[in-house]
């Protein structure tokens, strides 16, 4: 027996079909942004602590150049400058030009002993000289 | 092999460490073993960490990784901190960007191994990279070498292990101790009445002549540096390790030997490098820093400095017999 048309429910007219449609397409869009962002958040997050935890991590940043701020020629002793400047190469002649306005630091220098060696004409106990 | 005294009076024990000779003093012989942990576990330490010669080290991982940023241990970072510090305090004469120069000059094995006479001619010796090219963040621990550049912190780490063996072994025992690694002397705790007596010589390994030089320190650290040993020859001509990292060549001749007096073994050993490379300009900087140096030109002409006392004539080193150092027990 066929059913009766009373039994079939109303076709929806084209208005609410496309209304629908529409409605969907924006959640699967607000959900593909969602996924989107939080990948993007949880990758830069676990992305810095590998940087930290993993030794030559090519994505760490460099650590910068040891500096110096008075830069005096490679022979000559600290306090002894004779006024000759050692060209650095590459960027860091670019960031020692940039410090010229500084204050220069103070120069570190060895620490002298509390006192001088004595004499003695007692018996060694050891022996200082080169290896 | 360790040599040893059977007595309990033993005060000093003396054994082959880096390529070269380690030894301990204590003022109580009840604190020797105890010390002698402590340094045995410094020496392997630094070895571990700071040999160029061996392929597991740390510093052999850095050097072959030249040109990459790495993070380097805690114990690295001291090693490479004290050779940043000379560096600085020298104002680069002594660099341990030497290390591709020292290796072209042919000493790229363990200086026992080293062939004594090598035909093939030097090659042309290059300026070190230099120090300052070193990118190193002490916070994070991150290094980048120069590409191509290779480190040598062989002088500054043996002295760096004497500092903190010495340091350490008192912390530990409470006693004087005195660290000698093949001439590089460093003092902790109270020192024997009348101080540490100590003989000066060319090379710490051969017997001190009867009545050579002998000083005494009560404190601080004694490290001496000098051309005549750790010498080889290439292409006809003698090389010693010292390098100028301006030139890449040794440093010339100029002082047979210098000894100097500093707060810290690291200091020391960087002032008698220092020295060594300075030649003729070594007694001012010297005096611009206020440090105690003995000086022995190539033709044996002693200078002294900074109240470095007139040469005494003491009797030859006690030679292991097991005298406590305030004197024979």
């Amino acid at each position: 027996m066929s059913p009766s048309p009373d039994e079939f429910r109303p076709t929806p007219g084209p208005a609410f079909s496309a209304h629908a449609r529409d409605r969907g397409l924006r959640r699967s869009r607000r959900t593909t942004v969602w996924i989107a962002a939080t990948a993007a958040a949880g990758a830069a997050a676990l992305g810095g602590v590998y940087t930290h935890l993993i030794p030559g991590g090519p994505a760490a940043p460099a650590p910068a150049p040891v500096h110096q701020p008075a830069t005096s020629h490679a022979a000559t002793p600290a306090g002894k400058d004779d006024g000759g400047r050692e060209k650095p190469n590459g960027h860091e002649a670019d960031e020692e030009d940039g410090e010229q306005g500084a204050a220069p630091a103070a120069q570190p220098a060895p620490q002298p002993p509390a006192q001088p060696p004595a004499a003695t004409q007692q018996q060694p106990q050891t022996t200082t000289g080169a290896s | 092999m360790t040599t040893r005294t059977p007595d309990r009076f033993r005060c000093q024990v003396v054994f082959p460490a880096l390529g070269t000779t380690a030894a301990m003093l204590v003022t109580d012989p009840v604190a020797l073993p105890a010390a002698e942990a402590v340094l045995r576990a410094e020496l392997a330490a630094v070895d571990r960490g700071c040999s160029r010669f061996r392929p597991d080290s740390e510093l052999t991982r850095v050097n072959v990784g030249a040109g990459v940023t790495t993070t380097v241990s805690a114990y690295f970072a001291e090693a490479l901190q004290a050779a940043l510090r000379a560096a600085r305090l020298t104002g680069g004469v002594v660099d341990p960007t030497v290390g591709s120069a020292v290796i072209a000059l042919g000493y790229d094995r363990t200086f026992a191994s080293l062939a004594p006479e090598d035909a093939r001619p030097v090659p042309v010796s290059r300026p070190a990279s230099g120090w300052r090219r070193i990118a190193y963040d002490p916070r994070t621990r991150r290094l980048r070498l120069p590409p191509g550049t290779r480190l040598d912190l062989g002088a500054t780490a043996k002295a760096l292990a004497a500092d903190r063996a010495a340091r350490q072994a008192a912390a530990v025992t409470g006693c004087g101790v005195l660290v000698n690694l093949g001439g590089d002397l460093a003092t902790a705790g109270p020192a024997p009445q009348g101080g540490w007596r100590i003989a000066l010589a060319d090379d710490h390994a051969q017997p001190a002549p009867q009545g050579g030089p002998a000083v005494t320190v009560t404190g601080g650290a004694l490290a001496t540096s000098g051309i005549r040993v750790r010498t080889w020859r290439r292409g006809g001509r003698v090389l010693h390790h010292i390098v100028d990292p301006a030139t890449g060549e040794p440093a010339a001749p100029v002082w047979r030997t210098v000894t100097v007096a500093a707060a810290t073994c690291v200091d020391a050993n960087a002032a008698g490098t220092a020295a060594i490379v300075l030649g003729a300009r070594a007694p001012d900087w010297l005096r611009a820093n206020a440090l105690p140096a003995r000086l022995t030109g190539l033709d044996g002409t002693v200078l002294r400095l900074g109240g470095w006392p007139a040469d005494s004539h003491a009797p030859a080193p006690a030679d292991l017999r097991g005298t406590a150092p305030g004197g024979p027990r």
